[in-house]
């Protein structure tokens, strides 16, 4: 009788992977219409979405960091919004304020305007240009899901999905992002530039005539819908143990911390990491057919998720050492959990 | 059908097939460690063997002499318990956990910790859809796993190093030397100074001993020569001046036994001067006499020797003469009994004072230095008392100790005036160790340089004439700026800099 159910259950679960490995497929394709190259990138997006978090995209101009996102909006069927981040940008602006308006009967009222900030897929570009003020203006959103101004909150429909871009290079006029705003983010993925051989598709797609169409594959609710699914994969004691040595291990002067971090790490990932590591992680799973967490799909999104978490300290920004390199020394000095019991 | 008891079965057999395979990886890998260091292990004995018997060879320790079986067998035995006992002990403290086990397996197959997670989920109850979908997604792996021998894991066999075996044949080339030493110390035929039969042939060793010590050592002739008591008021010669305050004083409890009646200890000094010096000096007349008339060979070598070996030889060559009544032979040394007699009146008496301890450390070395003291004070024929302890007259220099600069002599007796130093107390040489000399030493002040004015003939200049010409639009380009790189060592010295301002703040703040 157990097994009978052991194996109806099996079914719906592994139907239910299926179905999430197929959208997440379709959407993709769909993106990859338009994007050439970049599949780390392509992937990373998705993968935070499906997992319910924030992308951090950091690039020069012209890698096609808002075209990206863009496209991400036409395959997802959701309502979206663009933000250009500039320094004398408010807080009202992205919110949402109360303004006066005049209604039927002539009268006066004081409504509230919605800002773009309440949508289901927001693209904050160069949101390094914004002062911190209203860069503060998206923790809470971020975070809680929802917008207070003034005295009233409104909650953010799901998805909510925010997905930034800033330019690496420009730094003048720049305010850098907090760490508290960082930790928001599930994912910080690094926009390269493309290789020689996907040149020609971008000249041929970009500069023709045809203009490419990119179809509704899902909408939000099933994305929802995904994220559930995404969350029920199964973690075994020794995923997690690994995943919470690895987040230790990029503070200083912890258990795990190894030489190089304690040399150059000023402040380490917060449980955030862990969560994200988790979760990022359990998408990873169900695209590798597996309906539990291995130690080989928590290393695969250790970069993404911890590099924006790892502050340097000046020695290191002095030897040109990067939270990549921290990650890399980190993946190879801790050890898997193979006697956990 | 999902038959779950089948695949604990699989993870149980799959549990105990990877705990061997990891105990033959922690046996191959304490196999491996213990033969990284055999081969130093395997080069004790025969080290050993060849430090024994050199030992034996030259120190002639006899401690332990080894046979040289008993060493070849031990030199193969050692290093092969050594590498049991290592092996034993990694294979008996290696400890495998069931998860390990089945992570060998998840590892080794590329099963992406399958195993591991249906073995967790299989124990715990209430599962989740994905977590029963998990335990089912392992069966097949586990079934293969089964049926899946780990040959190509490379845990079995150990890796030997054979860039080592090299120390085997030192081991061997130790053993062969150590058996030839050996080999040359036992064999008698070999022995470079055979013991001869006669000296075997001897009873007893206080033979050979006493032949060979009545040749050698000056002491014991002297003692030789002591040896008659009544020898001791008339021989001098080579006497220690140390027996002479007990002789003396033998001498007066003689004179006392003879001559019980007189207690005057003044009355038998003048026995002792009247019955020795006045003998020894008519001794010394004749014996001048006998010098004068030897052979002239005789006497130059006689004259190079030291006077204790001559002594010695006139021993050897006349020994009836030695005897107690004969005074015919005393030349100088009966010379000496009349001075001894007078020092026992006051310099014998501090000689007695100090020179019991000297003579327990002393050699024949010093009693000769002490005898020619002695000789020069009886040529003075007076006592001074501060000559034997060779102390420089007292210093009249007043200066602090430890002043003693580079400029002051060490042999200074302050006869010569006050010193630099000695001058300058009372200021700030008061201060120990700040010496301020008031003389200073320096080179004459060689003035001022004379620059006399150089002849110098103006020759034309070869730069050809500047021609005037248009300098352009101010607003024009004005080309590429060099942009100044700055070294490695450079940014390390300005990033230590800003590192260490960076770091002052949070210390103190601390």
């Amino acid at each position: 009788m157990a097994e009978q159910a052991t194996t109806n259950v099996d079914s719906r679960a592994a139907e239910q992977a299926a179905h999430f490995k197929s959208v997440f497929q379709d959407i993709r394709s769909e993106v990859n219409k338009m994007m050439v190259g970049q599949p780390t990138v392509v992937d990373g997006v998705l993968t935070a979405l499906m997992a319910g978090g924030h992308v951090l995209l950091e690039g020069v101009p012209g890698l096609g960091k808002t075209m990206l996102v863009r496209c991400l909006s036409d395959a997802v069927s959701v309502k979206f919004s663009r933000i250009q981040f500039t320094p004398d940008m408010m807080p009202a602006d992205i919110q949402g304020t109360m303004v006066l308006t005049e209604t039927a009967s002539g009268a006066h009222e004081l409504s509230f305007q919605e800002g773009p900030l309440i949508a289901n897929l927001v693209l904050a570009d160069e949101i390094n240009r914004a002062t911190p003020k209203t860069q503060s203006a998206l923790l809470e959103a971020m975070q809680e899901r929802q917008v207070t101004v003034g005295n009233r909150t409104l909650t953010l429909d799901e998805p909510y999905c925010v997905m930034a871009t800033q330019n690496p290079v420009e730094q003048e006029g720049t305010y850098p992002l907090p760490e508290a705003q960082l930790d928001r983010f599930l994912f910080k993925l690094l926009v390269d530039y493309p290789e020689e051989n996907e040149y020609y598709e971008i000249i041929d797609r970009t500069t023709g005539t045809e203009d490419v169409d990119i179809s509704h594959i899902t909408d939000g609710a099933e994305i929802v819908k995904l994220r559930e699914i995404a969350r029920a994969v199964a973690v075994p004691t020794t995923a997690k143990t690994y995943a919470i040595r690895l987040v230790m291990a990029t503070q200083p002067n912890s258990s795990y911390a190894t030489d190089k971090t304690t040399a150059y790490v000023s402040l380490g990932s917060s449980p955030r990491g862990v969560q994200g590591l988790m979760l990022a992680a359990k998408v990873q799973a169900i695209l590798n057919d597996r309906y539990s967490i291995s130690t080989d799909d928590i290393k695969a999104v250790a970069y993404p998720v911890l590099r924006h978490r790892i502050i340097l300290n000046f020695q290191a920004q002095a030897s040109n050492v990067t939270p990549d390199s921290i990650i890399e020394d980190i993946l190879e000095q801790v050890k898997l959990p193979r006697s956990v019991d | 059908m999902v038959n779950l008891e089948n695949l604990r079965l699989h993870l149980d057999g799959l549990a105990v097939r990877g705990a061997g395979y990891l105990r033959r990886y922690a046996l191959k890998n304490a196999v491996e460690k213990a033969m990284g260091h055999v081969h130093i292990v395997a080069l004790i004995v025969p080290l050993a063997f060849v430090v024994i018997a050199l030992a034996d060879r030259f120190a002639g320790t006899q401690a332990w002499v080894l046979n040289p079986l008993l060493t070849v067998i031990l030199a193969l035995v050692v290093p092969v318990v050594y590498v049991l006992l290592a092996a034993l002990i990694g294979f008996v403290s290696r400890k495998v956990s069931r998860n390990y086990a089945l992570a060998l397996f998840d590892r080794e197959l590329g099963y992406k910790d399958r195993l591991q997670a249906a073995d967790e989920f299989l124990n715990s109850s209430n599962l989740s859809e994905f977590e029963s979908a998990a335990v089912a997604d392992a069966i097949p792996y586990a079934e293969k796993a089964t049926n899946t021998k780990l040959r190509d894991i490379k845990i079995a066999a150990p890796a030997i190093y054979t860039t080592k075996w090299g120390h085997g044949v030192f081991a061997v080339v130790f053993l062969v030397a150590g058996m030839l030493v050996q080999f040359v110390a036992f064999n008698p035929s070999l022995e470079a100074n055979p013991i001869p039969e006669e000296l075997l042939a001897l009873n007893t060793l206080e033979d050979f001993v006493f032949e060979e010590e009545t040749v050698e050592t000056p002491m014991e002739s002297e003692e030789d020569t002591q040896t008659p008591p009544q020898d001791v008021s008339t021989d001098r010669t080579g006497e220690g001046a140390v027996l002479e305050s007990q002789e003396s004083k033998s001498q007066d409890s003689a004179l006392r036994k003879a001559n019980p009646s007189d207690s005057d200890p003044s009355e038998s000094m003048q026995v002792g001067l009247s019955g020795g010096a006045s003998q020894d000096n008519k001794a010394g007349s004749s014996s001048s006499s006998l010098s004068g008339e030897g052979d002239p060979e005789k006497k130059q070598q006689e004259s190079k020797e030291p006077p204790k070996d001559r002594e010695n030889k006139e021993k050897k060559e006349r020994p009836d003469e030695d005897e107690p009544g004969d005074e015919s032979a005393k030349g100088i040394a009966g010379g000496k009994g009349s001075g001894s007699g007078r020092q026992s009146s006051s310099a014998e008496m501090t000689e007695n004072v100090s020179r019991p301890l000297e003579n327990d450390f002393d050699t024949g070395v010093d009693l000769e230095s002490d005898d020619e003291e002695d000789e020069k004070q009886e040529a003075t024929s007076a006592a001074r008392p501060m000559i034997n302890q060779r102390k420089p007259p007292v210093d009249r220099q007043l200066s602090p100790s430890g002043m003693m600069g580079q400029d002051e002599r060490d042999d200074l007796n302050g006869r010569g005036g006050a010193g630099a130093r000695k001058k300058t107390r009372g200021v700030a040489a008061m201060l120990l160790g700040v010496p301020m000399p008031d003389q200073l030493r320096s080179q004459v002040n060689p003035g001022r340089v004379k620059i006399q004015r150089e002849r110098s003939v103006p020759h034309p200049s070869q730069v050809a004439n500047e021609e005037s010409k248009d300098r352009g639009s101010i607003d024009e380009s004005i080309g590429k700026v060099a942009h100044h790189e700055l070294k490695p060592w450079m940014r390390n010295v300005v990033s230590n800099y800003f590192t260490s301002m960076r770091q002052a703040p949070t210390e103190q703040g601390e």
